[in-house]
């Protein structure tokens, strides 16, 4: 596995996030703020929560965390997990300083996954529905949106681990998918999804964007 | 007028996109490799013509029977 220096992950995050217009943003600051009001059903904390967001995205915001906070743990979900609404990345970690559960090498691969997000948040509306309100409302659409960022995690993953990653591991990068809600049918299909994506990368496939751009700039830095 | 409903369930199907495939069944819609989700819709894994590698890349269905985008000619 190609070593990752905590000056290499930060500059990573800086880089990519500059590339698509992404912020990152701390989550012990106002999402959890909200999500912790949200908790209490302290309604007045919620509206002083959602007051302090500086651009429009309560809908969305309210959307994934009543999706999340259904089949998640809130402490898993506020020290475990990143989460992006719009164009603004919510992590629990400083990029480029290494926390338990938090190795420099998955901040990098956090990085491409969550930025995924965004170009998803971007894409143009299916069916007059937007991204957030298909990601709650259908699991089959959810375990698919992460799929296709896990890949790109993934195929950075990929890279780094001098193509010793085997397809098992990859696919296996969709098991956690039951903490979003989505069924073992779900969970199947992006297991799929995975193995086929998988067999193109191994034959010297490069599918993502984003894990494009952030492959490139790793082996101009590493 | 059987057929005027079935042509209109065809429709209705097409415009939900749901019910159409068994979940996990792949395909090769052109050169895009698809997958059926588990409310029975074609979902899109990735374009081919989009993957870049030191070879063409083509959908195609492997020995396991999947589809997905593999370089012409064989493996690089």
């Amino acid at each position: 596995m190609k070593g990752i220096t905590s000056t290499l992950a930060a500059d990573f995050w800086e880089y990519m996030t500059q590339m698509y217009g992404a912020k990152v943003l701390p989550k012990d600051d106002d999402l959890i703020k909200i999500i912790r009001a949200l908790k209490r059903k302290d309604l007045a904390g919620i509206a002083r929560g959602l007051a302090d967001l500086n651009e429009g995205d309560e809908i969305g915001l309210i959307a994934l965390f009543l999706s999340k906070l259904g089949h998640m743990d809130v402490a898993d979900f506020m020290e475990g997990y990143s989460t992006t609404l719009g164009d603004r990345i919510y992590v629990p970690f400083t990029p480029g300083e290494e926390e338990p559960g938090q190795s420099l090498l998955r901040q990098v691969t956090t990085c491409v996954h969550e930025l995924v997000h965004v170009r998803q948040f971007r894409r143009a509306e299916v069916y007059g529905l937007s991204f957030a309100v298909r990601y709650l409302v259908d699991p089959a659409q959810r375990a698919l949106y992460e799929a296709e960022a896990l890949r790109a995690g993934g195929e950075v993953l990929y890279f780094l681990s001098e193509r010793e990653l085997t397809k098992e591991q990859f696919v296996g990068r969709a098991e956690h998918l039951d903490a979003y809600g989505c069924s073992k049918k779900d969970i199947d299909v992006a297991k799929n999804y995975l193995a086929m994506s998988f067999k193109t990368i191994e034959a010297g496939g490069r599918i993502d964007t984003v894990a494009k751009r952030g492959v490139d700039w790793l082996e101009r830095h590493l | 007028m059987k057929y005027v409903g079935m042509m209109l369930i065809a429709l209705a199907l097409s415009a939900t996109g749901c019910g159409v495939c068994v979940a996990e069944a792949t395909r090769c819609q052109g050169q895009t490799a698809q997958i059926c989700d588990s409310r029975g819709r074609w979902q899109t894994v990735m374009d081919c013509d989009a993957v870049q590698g030191d070879s063409v890349f083509s959908c195609v269905e492997d020995a396991d029977g999947d589809h997905t985008c593999l370089p012409e000619g064989g493996m690089e």
